[in-house]
């Protein structure tokens, strides 16, 4: 008698448990105010968070091309002078958001293969302003910026301006001469691959610092729309 | 035994209120795009000079880009203390080192205009098998560009020179 008091009791204790944890975890619902004339109807807007690359005012699809019209058609490129390469990157979400770019730059031989002997700090470019750059998490071949404001929904901002190769890659390695007037000079960078890639990410300004440091990995300060690195 | 049957409920019991204290996991809003491109080097250049035609005791002196890309060019001879030489041509300028300059780059497939070089104090003289040389050498390097798109030469990156 009193073992089937203490195993009902039991088992109420069980069932009270189980109802509590499912009470827990129903959320409070909630209900969006919304107003409804005759006249017309309002939608609310939903969060939405995009970004988008541009390279001279031209939108680059994910994973698209860039450098293709760098050198003006019926030129060849020239070492040591800075061509106008534009790259933008916007928020084409709704909500604000903290933008970072990562620019990648290496060398490839002519079949495509990365050269990791070459010196990817041959390859240049100008930043615009309001990029920091964050040395601790870059090198030569990727350099890491983030951009010290929030950019709001529809804004752009200006990334790189110039691109171009140092002369350096003329150091001359070699000349042969045949003998009957011809000389070929050779270069170790002759038939390489210049490369660059541009990788643009954005996180939401709400919690921003936890955000950043979840998505990118970066501790950063957040001081209104301000960003800064600690 | 009897003990035993109030292990499971209470077992499940403990396990649901430490269940219910796990917290909610959180996702941000993030978004990512990416793009890239590529330009190939061609940077090998070669370079010409034509057989040297002479009149009057002078050498008449043209060097042809048959390379790709484009380039600056210096020449000068040498030939005996006995000789002196003289210098003249469109296009080309003393730099004060024993070198004439040709002040424009060649293009691809391009050339020089004459650099004129006049032997003086030739013997009245000259007794059968007599013979003196004047060599004549050039040299080449790739156009390079500052900041603000000019273009220059390095001529302290040439390293073999050419002797006719």
């Amino acid at each position: 008698m009193k073992t089937k008091k203490y195993t009902l009791l039991a088992m109420i204790l069980a069932g009270a448990a189980a109802l509590l944890l499912l009470a827990g975890s129903v959320g409070s619902a909630m209900a969006a105010l919304t107003y409804y004339s005759e006249i017309y109807e309002s939608p609310l807007a939903m969060q939405e968070i995009g970004i988008q690359l541009y390279e001279n005012n031209t939108a680059v699809d994910v994973g698209g091309t860039l450098l293709a019209n760098l050198v003006p058609e019926g030129e060849t490129f020239a070492i040591g002078k800075k061509y106008d390469e534009n790259i933008d990157v916007g928020n084409s979400g709704v909500i604000d958001q903290f933008i970072r770019v990562v620019i990648y730059r290496y060398w490839t031989d002519g079949n495509g293969q990365k050269n990791v002997n070459l010196d990817p700090s041959l390859i240049k470019y100008e930043m615009e302003d309001g990029w920091i750059h964050d040395a601790a998490q870059s090198t030569p071949e990727r350099e890491v910026y983030y951009y010290n404001t929030a950019v709001g929904g529809g804004g752009v901002v200006d990334v790189i301006s110039k691109l171009s190769c140092d002369n350096a890659v003329l150091d001359t390695v070699s000349q042969t001469n045949d003998g009957k007037g011809t000389i070929t000079t050779h270069y170790l960078y002759d038939g390489k691959v210049m490369a660059l890639k541009v990788e643009a990410s954005g996180v939401q300004t709400h919690n921003a610092e936890d955000a950043i440091l979840s998505a990118w990995g970066a501790n950063v300060t957040v001081t209104g729309n301000s960003l800064s690195l600690q | 035994m009897k003990k035993s049957k109030w292990i499971l409920p209470a077992l499940l019991a403990a396990s649901l209120v430490i269940a219910a204290s796990i917290p909610s996991a959180m996702a941000y809003f993030t978004t990512y795009t990416e793009a890239s491109g590529v330009l190939p080097l061609d940077l090998g250049n070669e370079t010409t000079i034509e057989e040297p035609t002479v009149t009057d005791w002078t050498k008449h002196v043209v060097v042809t880009n048959t390379g790709d890309a484009d380039v600056f060019i210096r020449a000068r001879a040498f030939a005996a203390s006995a000789y002196k030489l003289t210098y003249s041509g469109t296009g080309w300028s003393d730099g004060g080192d024993g070198y004439w300059y040709y002040a424009d780059p060649i293009a691809p497939a391009g050339e020089t205009q004459e650099l004129l070089i006049a032997i003086g104090d030739i013997p009245t003289e000259v007794a059968e098998g007599d013979e003196f040389n004047v060599a004549v050498v050039y040299e080449s390097v790739p156009v390079r560009y500052d900041e603000n798109g000019a273009a220059f030469a390095d001529w302290t990156q040439t390293v073999h020179t050419v002797q006719d």
